[in-house]
């Protein structure tokens, strides 16, 4: 059989092009006001972000981020000054109550909706209240008169439309079912409509998400996705058995210890007393869990200089050859999504690598990837894979930046993640980490990001008087929220019943340090 | 951030969407694809046009956005393709045609599919030179390769058309035998 002609198959070619389907003008037209409202939105954006700049209003932003996310109709009108002013009542009252045209039949929850949605916000409530009404019989005699009760989570909080609408959904799906759960804010990312759930089993919440409700903040569609059934967890099987367990003034004394003054907070920024989320006291033997995670090792560094603004594909190929020794030919494939900018080379033989970017083009990071690098072999010892996350960093690193602290380091089989903070006069500021990860076999740093930008911002005053360490434990034992939480049971072993500071709020629980106030 | 950037983006929308959007249509074979896609190329556009120099042609620096587009389209839907066949869709109905006009449609038919079948840098290319027949130095310009490469590209790109139509032609025939 012989193959067509060259010259036939052009011409075959050419007649494509008359028969192809014209565009739908409609269709066009509608895109057309689409980007129209993007670029409009985009200007507002900008406008919102010198101001915010301006008055230096982290909370501003965040709320910004949320704002815009959820596509709202307030345009080219809204008043920056407004937006500034009121930030914590705005987002009171978020997006969805004012959804856009096009999307406003699925976001906008059904009526039956709203109320079994307002049915379930005093189910849960009246949940929560009667876990906490029985827990004076069965604990200790004194936990009645415990000042901890004074301070006891904020059950009653103003749930945002979000938790309101994914609680809604929740009891939609699980029917009575629903009620065992209540939203879980130490997993939820409201910005991007993840709602978590955590199930209360024998009257104890499971500490680890059992539930997530997601809605996109585009479409409004909402996803259930239910965690591996927690029967198996062989928390149901054991009920509740608080005989022994300590009170929460020991525990809060024990996890006080494991207090540390650092630099946070992200509507007002300062000093601050903080425990790690992830220590917790057990419950019946009064011990930390997780001490070692909660004693942070600082290390020394050499910063070596601020990165430089990457506003094209040749400038971000030069950063690569020159920092990390990465030659890539051709312009990079230009990735614009919601954070930023990203720049990515790829062979198509596994071998890859990408930069991210701010749309302003300063320096977020980097990942790359070597085709003959993942195997399962760990060939660089914890140590190695530190020193070389600590030696890649450094590259990228302001000269301002002498000191970090290592936050935490994740361990796979094939990599480890370590983050660190950058450290200001020998005090760790959060909020500011810059991870990197380390394959194992390979030695190769195959992600690094964080905000490179240099630390200026931070107004740390040399001559503020913080409290001292007991003066913050005192605070501490009278004022922080405890509860009695399931850990998650490993494989043969019973549930852990242990004490942690509960979270109703984005940040965390933390004391301030020059005033005392409790920040929640 | 420039003050008239929602006319900008409204001017260069209307000026190039039919391009872009038969340079995807023939990529992917599918009009809503296409549309979807032509949506996506200017929005990647809106958002890098502030730090547009007028160093390249507008019309350049979009085909090299759905360049990638349809690249990026073309991995997504990779699996997606190996259980269907769009193009049998988009295809009207031969029955009752003169057999001159049946042949002519099933020739369309062959070479539509066939392009379907071609590497995505490959498909590019071809659509590129012999379907929008833009001239070597213009696609060189737009996918950013030299000249020389577009002419060895086009090359493959043709031969392989004709190993795929040559297979089908094939089939075709063993198929009427077996009959």
């Amino acid at each position: 059989m012989s193959l067509p002609d060259e010259n036939h198959v052009i011409e075959l070619l050419k007649q494509v092009r008359q028969e192809s389907i014209p565009p739908r003008q409609v269709w066009k037209q509608m895109g057309k006001e689409r980007l129209i409202r993007e670029a409009y939105r985009m200007q507002q954006a900008a406008k919102i972000k010198r101001v915010v700049a301006g008055a230096g209003s982290l909370a501003a932003a965040v709320f910004m981020g949320i704002w815009l996310s959820y596509d709202s109709p307030l345009k080219p009108s809204v008043n920056t000054e407004t937006t500034i002013s009121t930030p914590a009542v705005i987002t009171a009252t978020p997006p969805n109550a004012t959804p856009s045209p096009s999307v406003e039949n699925k976001t906008k929850p059904q009526q039956g909706q709203e109320d079994t949605a307002k049915a379930d916000n005093k189910i849960v409530q009246n949940q929560a209240v009667t876990r906490d009404v029985p827990q004076p019989q069965t604990l200790a005699p004194e936990a009645t008169t415990n000042p901890l009760d004074m301070s006891r989570p904020t059950t009653t909080r103003e749930k945002s439309p979000v938790e309101v609408q994914a609680e809604a959904y929740l009891q939609k799906k699980l029917g009575e079912q629903s009620k065992q759960f209540e939203v879980d804010h130490v997993h939820s990312n409201l910005a991007q409509g993840e709602v978590a759930f955590r199930k209360i089993i024998n009257g104890v919440p499971l500490q680890e998400n059992s539930a997530m409700v997601r809605i996109s903040p585009k479409t409004g569609e909402m996803t259930l996705l239910l965690y591996p059934d927690l029967e198996d967890s062989g928390v149901a099987s054991h009920p509740t058995n608080r005989d022994g367990t300590i009170d929460k003034v020991k525990a809060a004394q024990q996890m006080g210890s494991a207090l540390r003054l650092v630099y946070a907070g992200k509507k007002q920024p300062g000093f601050q007393y903080v425990v790690a989320s992830d220590v917790y006291v057990d419950a019946k033997t009064g011990k930390l869990i997780g001490q070692e995670r909660a004693e942070k090792k600082s290390v020394a560094v050499s910063g070596q200089g601020k990165p430089p603004v990457l506003k094209t594909s040749d400038e971000v190929a030069d950063l690569l050859e020159r920092k990390l020794s990465i030659k890539v030919e051709q312009k990079a494939f230009i990735g614009v999504n919601p954070y930023g900018i990203s720049y990515s080379w790829n062979d198509g033989q596994g071998n890859g690598v990408s930069v991210e970017t701010t749309d302003d083009g300063a320096f977020l990071g980097f990942s790359q990837m070597a085709a003959d690098g993942r195997k399962n072999e760990r060939e660089a010892t914890y140590e190695q894979a530190k020193a070389l996350a600590i030696a890649h960093l450094e590259k990228f690193l302001s000269t301002d930046v002498r000191e970090l602290s290592l936050e935490a380091s994740q361990e796979s089989p094939s990599t480890i993640q370590f983050t660190f903070a950058p450290k200001v006069n020998g005090i760790p500021v959060m909020d500011h980490p810059y991870q990197v990860s380390v394959e194992l076999a390979s030695g190769l740093v195959t992600e690094l990001t964080g905000n490179f930008s240099d630390l200026s911002w931070i107004q740390t005053d040399q001559t503020a008087k913080t409290l001292s360490k007991e003066e913050a434990l005192d605070l501490f034992v009278q004022h922080a929220p405890l509860e009695l939480v399931y850990l998650p049971a490993e494989k043969g072993t019973e549930p852990v019943l242990a004490y942690q500071i509960r979270r109703d709020s984005e940040q965390p629980w933390a004391i301030e340090a020059t005033k005392g106030k409790v920040i929640n | 951030m420039s003050p008239d950037l929602a006319e900008r983006i409204g001017v260069i929308y209307e000026t190039h969407y039919d391009d872009i959007y038969y340079f995807l249509l023939y990529f992917t074979g599918r009009q809503e694809d296409a549309e979807d896609m032509v949506q996506e190329v200017f929005s990647r556009l809106l958002k890098i046009l502030p730090r547009y120099d007028g160093r390249v042609a507008m019309k350049t620096w979009l085909f090299s956005i759905a360049k990638h587009v349809a690249i990026d389209h073309y991995r997504k839907q990779k699996w997606q393709r190996l259980f269907s066949d769009n193009w049998l869709a988009l295809m009207k109905s031969t029955e009752g045609l003169p057999e001159t006009e049946l042949e002519t449609k099933e020739e369309m038919h062959s070479i539509q599919r066939a392009l379907q079948k071609l590497k995505p840098d490959q498909r590019i290319i071809v659509i590129l030179r012999y379907i929008k027949e833009y001239s070597v130095k213009e696609t060189a310009e737009i996918l950013e390769i030299p000249e020389t490469k577009v002419r060895v590209d086009c090359h493959r790109g043709l031969k392989a058309l004709q190993k795929i139509l040559g297979n089908a032609c094939e089939e075709r025939i063993a198929n009427e035998f077996a009959r």
